[in-house]
């Protein structure tokens, strides 16, 4: 056998080996698609963390529209058929509350009512009673006699009732609405699918007569659409690279090799990305085959220039591979998961496929015999007629023009896929249920700091909803207890029953009055009864945590408090993304600084022909964010990687003379457009931003090609 | 105890687009109040009850909406129907008396009836309140309503 073969059947079955042993390790760890693991992980995220422990935050809802008889049957079903699933914890339908609950209320009466411990004299006690018979004579409504506490001492503690109807949970104006508790967490990938999977066979027979929602379904059902996006522009993009092979290198043998190597280096990039990261982001498996064919610049550099047949080391192609590495590498310290997971990503992968296609392909003997002759590019130095200076004037203009009309878009959920109808079912359920409430977390060192904390912010926003409405604070509930046994109940029973045969009253009609607070007990703080009405208390590693809510308006008077932290999701994000966008600037800058000096190092005579092919695509996109109104983060990754695309490109043309080079960056921008420009078909706004970016970025570079070669 | 209100409330719906008498005796005071008005139920989702004498109130109910207007001190008062249960339940019997939808007032009453009269007894959380409901009827319409109260207070409606 041919040592050329011999070598080849070697290269293949390694890279089958590693083929296997990759998918087999992904099978079992998937990427996922939870797009805020994609987040940077500082304080506003950890703040989203924490909230996200909460089993509050562990819903589902169901929505059955209407209040007919035939409405409130099928939400009864429902509710049974709810509970019969293996993810459902507890169904929520019926308004009436349990006996446990009955009881914890009936013992705390006296201590969660306000009471009104002034000493009532004679004559003020005379004076409520006859009140009290007037209103019960003329008054618009039956007003039964309250003989437990006829001076109306102890007020009605306040609680947030649920919208109901006939003791039934309500979407008012809607219809009925059933709330179960989960199981999984919103992360938690698989036991979310099982839910869904189970929730679907279970109620698709409803059709559109009730509407089911869960946090946990976004991560599931986005998931599957970015994979579908995966599948239909991987396919499209072997086609183009397909094509490219079949029709313009004329080369079968070679096609599968190189694909081979972008599929092994890929599937090591995202394995060396596991070791790293916890979580690895399915949108970067999206950005995956793409980013892997910028490597086919290189092949077609060395197949184009005879490299291969005279095994010879190619200069540029080195340096533009160091060009691209150095950028990669600038990225991968920006503190933002997905750009830092796609920079590691994209600089291990090309720099496997780099070292195969520079080093190992040689010996597998790929020679220019297998390439036949194309005249694309032959004497197309004559129609590049454009002197770079004029490139990089017009290029400073437009650069000039846009940067003060560039508005950043720092809503981290647009960049997700636009799953409208959970979107439109979250809002609804949001704002119905809700009642606009905000949510807010409130920390405390213990949980006697965290009642006291609760209980103040319950003082300052009488309106506001958390754990002191159906608790106290050990100190509070000893100091209501002193209060009431202090308080001198005979002498006010003795009034009481003297005045009211003064007023009109039966004998005895008060003669059991505050008789509740002789035999008061102690307060007991239940904790199983505070969660089931909604509340719990976390342990953390500073102390403890519970949820509370408030009204929007409010939300000025407690941003002082350092104990209280409100959860505006889109705030929180925004803050995110835009630390995030600082930190970009940072390394943006720091990049093309470095991709600027290692041009005029690397080229010298014609540094200003290379550097356009930095500055143009820059700001033909930057004119495409000006236009469009706004950019987003992968935006501007995108732009990142077309700098460095750019480079490689300015550095391989800036030495061309005989036209191989400007043949192999036209097939490389062909491949580059398979690779990302095909990411503009994609319904996931993170990934068809990154596509129309390296289409305008792809037209800059061609309209390059007419560049004037002369000196810099 | 708002309860109760809502069941006067019930008591007068069912004389739709009647005058009526209400005598409310309260025990503890051994006292009788007599109140007259008229109630008007406009549609299945609105009703209008109006006091007369001796006071000068309208409760108006539309939807989830209740509004009680003082006529005299020209007050108004609104409550949101959706938030309340035990309005919610005052309603589900309105409903359910106006369609002569017994099977929905079985889950809150059971049931006896003689000739010319019902005998209602509590079986859920009214229970605590309400000892027994008659109601007296007169061919198809109703006559009369007794309601007797756990503290011994009763309330008798009558349509003249």
């Amino acid at each position: 056998m041919k040592l050329q073969y011999r070598e080849r059947i070697r290269f293949l079955l390694v890279a089958f080996i590693i083929i296997f042993l990759g998918i087999v390790f992904l099978w079992k760890y998937p990427p996922v698609g939870d797009i805020s693991k994609a987040l940077p992980n500082d304080d506003a995220i950890k703040v989203l963390d924490d909230y996200n422990r909460f089993n509050s935050s562990k819903k589902l809802f169901i929505l059955v529209k209407g209040f007919n008889d035939a409405s409130l049957n099928k939400a009864n079903k429902i509710s049974k058929e709810l509970s019969s699933l293996s993810q459902v914890e507890n169904v929520y339908f019926d308004m009436d509350i349990d006996s446990d609950t009955k009881e914890y209320f009936s013992k705390s009466w006296y201590y969660f009512s306000d009471f009104d411990s002034s000493v009532k004299s004679f004559e003020q006690v005379k004076q409520k009673l006859k009140n009290l018979s007037d209103q019960m004579m003329s008054g618009d409504v039956y007003t039964p006699l309250n003989t437990d506490d006829p001076m109306g001492l102890f007020s009605q503690p306040t609680f947030i009732q649920s919208a109901n109807q006939d003791g039934k949970l309500i979407v008012p104006n809607k219809g009925y609405c059933i709330i179960a508790s989960i199981r999984p967490s919103v992360g938690d990938m698989e036991k979310s699918t099982i839910l869904y999977n189970e929730v679907k066979s279970t109620f698709d027979k409803y059709g559109d007569s009730i509407i089911v929602y869960s946090p946990n379904f976004y991560s599931v059902e986005n998931s599957a659409y970015i994979s579908n996006d995966i599948h239909k522009i991987t396919i499209i993009t072997i086609i183009i690279l397909i094509s490219v092979y079949f029709f313009l290198l004329r080369t079968k043998v070679m096609l599968l090799f190189s694909m081979t190597t972008l599929f092994v280096s890929a599937l090591i990039a995202v394995l060396v990305l596991r070791v790293f990261f916890d979580d690895v982001s399915i949108l970067v498996v999206a950005f995956g085959a793409s980013i892997a064919t910028i490597a086919e610049d290189y092949l077609f550099m060395l197949f184009l220039n005879d490299d291969y047949k005279h095994k010879r080391f190619n200069k540029q192609v080195f340096w533009g591979f160091i060009a691209t590495i150095f950028g990669l590498f600038v990225l991968s310290f920006i503190s933002f998961p997905l750009i830092s997971q796609l920079a590691i990503f994209a600089l291990v992968s090309l720099s496997i496929s780099y070292v195969i296609f520079a080093f190992i392909f040689p010996k597998l003997e790929f020679y220019s015999k297998e390439n036949k002759e194309i005249q694309l590019t032959h004497n197309f130095n004559r129609y590049a007629k454009i002197p770079p200076i004029l490139i990089t004037i017009i290029s400073i203009i437009l650069i000039l023009i846009s940067i003060p009309r560039l508005n950043f878009d720092s809503n981290f959920r647009n960049l997700d896929y636009q799953n409208i109808p959970l979107l439109e079912a979250e809002k609804m359920f949001e704002q119905s249920l809700g009642e606009s409430r905000m949510p807010v977390l409130i920390y405390g060192k213990s949980r006697e700091d965290l009642l006291e904390k609760s209980k103040e912010i319950r003082k300052l926003l009488p309106t506001s909803y958390t754990v002191a409405n159906v608790s106290l604070s050990g100190k509070d509930a000893k100091n209501r207890y002193d209060i009431l046994k202090n308080y001198n109940f005979d002498l006010l029973n003795k009034n009481i029953e003297k005045a009211s045969k003064e007023v009109g009253f039966r004998d005895g009609t008060f003669a059991n009055s505050y008789n509740g607070i002789k035999n008061i007990s102690t307060y007991n703080f239940d904790d199983k009864v505070i969660n089931k009405l909604g509340f719990e208390i976390i342990k953390t590693d500073r102390g403890y945590m519970t949820l509370g809510y408030i009204m929007p308006n409010d939300k000025k008077y407690i941003e002082n408090m350092p104990s209280v932290l409100v959860i505006d999701s889109k705030y929180l994000l925004s803050y995110s993304a835009n630390k995030a966008l600082s930190s970009f600037k940072l390394f943006f800058i720091i990049g093309f600084i470095g991709l600027v000096a290692l041009i005029v190092f690397v080229v010298r005579k014609r540094f200003l022909y290379a550097l356009n092919f930095l500055f143009f695509p820059t700001a033909l996109v930057l004119s495409m964010f000006a236009m469009i109104g706004n950019f987003n983060l992968m935006h501007i990754f995108a732009l990142f990687l077309m700098m460095i695309y750019g480079i490689d490109y300015g550095i391989y043309l800036a030495n061309d003379k005989l036209g191989n080079s400007m043949r192999a960056v036209f097939y490389s921008c062909m491949t580059t457009f398979a690779g990302f420009g095909i990411l503009s078909l994609s319904s996931v706004p993170a990934v068809y931003s990154m596509g129309y970016v390296s289409i305008v970025a792809i037209l800059a570079i061609l309209i390059l090609f007419f560049q004037k070669k002369e000196r810099g | 105890m708002r309860i109760l209100f809502y069941l006067i409330l019930l008591t007068v719906s069912i004389f739709a687009k009647n005058n009526f008498t209400e005598k409310r005796y309260f025990y503890t005071l051994d006292k009788t109040t007599i109140f007259k008005g008229s109630v008007d139920i406009v549609n299945d989702s609105s009703m209008v009850v109006s006091y007369v004498s001796p006071i000068n109130k309208k409760l108006i109910q539309n939807g989830n909406k209740l509004t009680i207007e003082d006529l005299d001190e020209k007050k108004t008062q609104v409550v949101d129907l959706s938030k309340r249960m035990d309005m919610n339940m005052y309603f589900s019997f309105m409903r359910a008396i106006n369609k002569k939808d017994f099977e929905t007032l079985k889950t809150y009453f059971d049931i006896v009836k003689n000739d010319f009269s019902y005998s209602l007894s509590p079986k859920s959380k009214i229970k605590k309140v309400i000892e027994k409901m008659d109601i007296v009827m007169q061919g198809d319409n109703i006559r009369k309503m007794m309601i007797y109260f756990k503290n011994r207070d009763t309330i008798e409606i009558t349509i003249p």
